[in-house]
């Protein structure tokens, strides 16, 4: 059984802000969801490997330099996701405080 | 001249193009009055381009110069809220995207402008492509052209609906557990999850980046495998994508056997959901006329697809709190005000997740916490590795599986809202697809008669990994009936 505390700290987790009415849908939605993937406790899965990724995958690397035809490093696209940000100073992005300096 | 759009297909279109006997400007013009005529109904369009007719009127100038139609040319688009169009709204139907414009474009619009594509706007769907009916959109259910007291479908609901009532000649959707083929099904048309990794995912918002494929709906088969071929390939800005070749055009027949997996048609979940008798009724005629014409059909063995909708709901939750976990209030889109950074966040991801998105987030932070990695997630990559293998043993026994799309045709809006679980169960065929990474496409095969109206059903073919044309050689079989 999940607890209204368990509820509540993995909100704040996830950064989520949740009312106690939410609380106690969500508490039960997660009891009935891990109540049916519950199921997979049947399968012996001892000796067997985790399975990561759909098809074989290894890391792909690529050299540490500035490749122009990324749209990471096209000026314009800079310009279009600055203009975006809620906040922003000089084109740099501003965030508020995360320490609070008045205690 | 008169024209019969319905019946219009990508080869039509490009013929017709380059014989001056049809613009893309008329295409287009036809198409945004469809639009206006029945979507106010439907909302399956979230926003529709203004700039639809500048690029028709370029293309239309480039036949006239005598320059040959590309592939692509000329032909309608709607595009899924969760594909980036550069400039362009974009918001996966989530209050917390809302106002948010697309600084870069995803591979697959690049690629199907530098084949002559037009973009006619972008479609509604779940928000974050989390659903099963387009319920879940900040901005209103898409409803089933059909029958407009059921759903559409989803995620991909508004992309499927377009396509089904001809308000677009094709779209782009994406697929995580069935968002695709699902809709699809309940729309009469026809919806391919490629191979993970033949399609680029740069570009397209993530969801559960182990599972998530963009990929093609479309009216026939022909177009579907035409726009296939189109967005696949290799890309440098997708690290999973696939460097090899995929087998496509000019195949000699390659299916010869095809094989029924029995846990399809009695997969029964928690007693809560079979399949429906009428559904089953028109999937053994689908394999009658496969049989018919001349293949050799097989019973075939997958014990450990039950268990996939369970591993799913560890995987995929997982996979989600981890991706969402950007929209934050700081960088782009919705910001709540706070007294400092962690209140920003709380209040932000408050006001801009819908209830289904916070479910997910939530879940997955759940079973990835400390003292339940091994007790969920470990154990459901464990099962996921048990439900592939299953597939791959199977596959050197049959060439393709046959099974249905969705266990019903489509639901009434508001029948599964209040039971998430229920909802889930939706995609019980198609989840088992994304876990294992195989190819798969929904074929339109006949209708059900519910309450006096025919409701469309979905064929679903599975092919072995990077074989997407056993898919379109024997799909075409299916809608030719």
């Amino acid at each position: 059984m999940i607890s209204k505390e368990e509820i509540k700290k993995l909100a704040e987790l996830a950064r989520i802000h949740l009312t106690e009415s939410e609380e106690k849908k969500l508490a039960a939605d997660l009891q009935n969801i891990l109540g049916y993937v519950d199921k997979l406790k049947e399968v012996d899965v001892s000796n067997v490997p985790e399975m990561t990724h759909a098809i074989n995958v290894r890391n792909i690397f690529r050299a540490d330099e500035t490749d122009v035809r990324h749209p990471v490093s096209n000026v314009s696209r800079e310009d279009l996701l600055i203009g975006q940000f809620p906040e922003s100073e000089n084109g740099y992005l501003k965030v508020k405080g995360i320490f609070n300096d008045d205690e | 001249m008169m024209n019969n759009f319905q019946t219009l297909t990508i080869k039509k279109i490009k013929e017709r193009l380059a014989s001056g006997d049809l613009s893309a400007r008329e295409l287009v013009l036809h198409y945004q009055e469809e639009i206006k005529k029945k979507d106010l109904e439907l909302n399956a369009y979230r926003e529709v381009f203004s700039d639809a007719f500048d690029v028709a009127e370029e293309i239309d100038k480039k036949i006239k110069r005598g320059d040959a139609p590309r592939a692509l040319e000329g032909v309608p688009f709607a595009i899924k809220d969760n594909i980036l169009i550069k400039g362009k709204f974009i918001g996966a139907s989530s209050k917390i995207l809302e106002g948010y414009r697309a600084s870069y474009g995803a591979i697959v619009i690049k690629k199907l402008k530098a084949e002559g594509a037009i973009f006619l706007g972008r479609t509604n769907m779940d928000e974050f492509a989390m659903g099963s009916s387009t319920e879940n959109s900040a901005y209103g259910v898409t409803k089933n052209p059909y029958d407009t007291t059921r759903v559409a479908g989803g995620s991909s609901g508004g992309s499927a609906a377009a396509v089904g009532v001809g308000m677009a000649h094709a779209a782009l959707g994406s697929d995580t557990g069935g968002s695709i083929r699902e809709p699809a099904s309940f729309c009469g048309v026809v919806g391919v999850k490629p191979t993970y990794g033949a399609v680029s995912r740069s570009g397209l918002i993530a969801m559960a980046s182990s599972l998530d494929q963009i990929g093609p709906i479309a009216k026939t088969v022909e177009d579907a495998e035409i726009i296939f071929n189109v967005i696949k390939g290799k890309d440098a800005l997708d690290s999973t994508s696939a460097d090899r070749e995929l087998q496509t055009t000019n195949y000699k027949l390659q299916t010869k056997v095809v094989g029924v997996p029995k846990e399809y048609f009695s997969l029964t979940s928690g007693g809560k959901q079979g399949l429906n008798e009428d559904v089953a009724k028109k999937i053994f005629e689908a394999v009658d006329l496969l049989k018919a014409r001349g293949f050799e059909i097989k019973e075939v063995s997958l014990p450990y697809s039950k268990y996939a909708l369970a591993a799913y709901y560890i995987i995929m939750p997982a996979e989600v709190s981890a991706n969402l976990s950007r929209f934050d209030g700081v960088r782009y889109g919705l910001r709540e005000e706070g007294k400092n950074l962690l209140e920003v966040y709380l209040k932000t991801r408050a006001k801009g997740f819908g209830p289904e998105v916070r479910r997910r987030i939530i879940l997955g932070a759940y079973v990835l916490s400390a003292g339940y990695y091994d007790a969920y997630y470990a154990r459901a990559q464990k099962v996921r590795y048990l439900i592939r293998k299953d597939f791959e043993n199977e596959f050197k026994n049959v060439d393709l599986l046959l099974t249905p799309t969705a266990p019903d045709v489509a639901f009434k809006i508001g029948e599964k809202t209040a039971d998430p679980l229920s909802m889930y169960l939706e995609d019980i065929f198609t989840v088992p697809i994304n876990l294992v990474g195989v190819p798969a496409i929904s074929v339109p095969f006949g209708f059900v008669n519910k309450e006096g109206r025919d409701l469309p059903v979905g064929v679903q073919l599975i092919a072995p990994w990077f074989c997407e044309n056993r898919l379109f050689e024997v799909g075409k079989i299916l809608e030719g009936k």
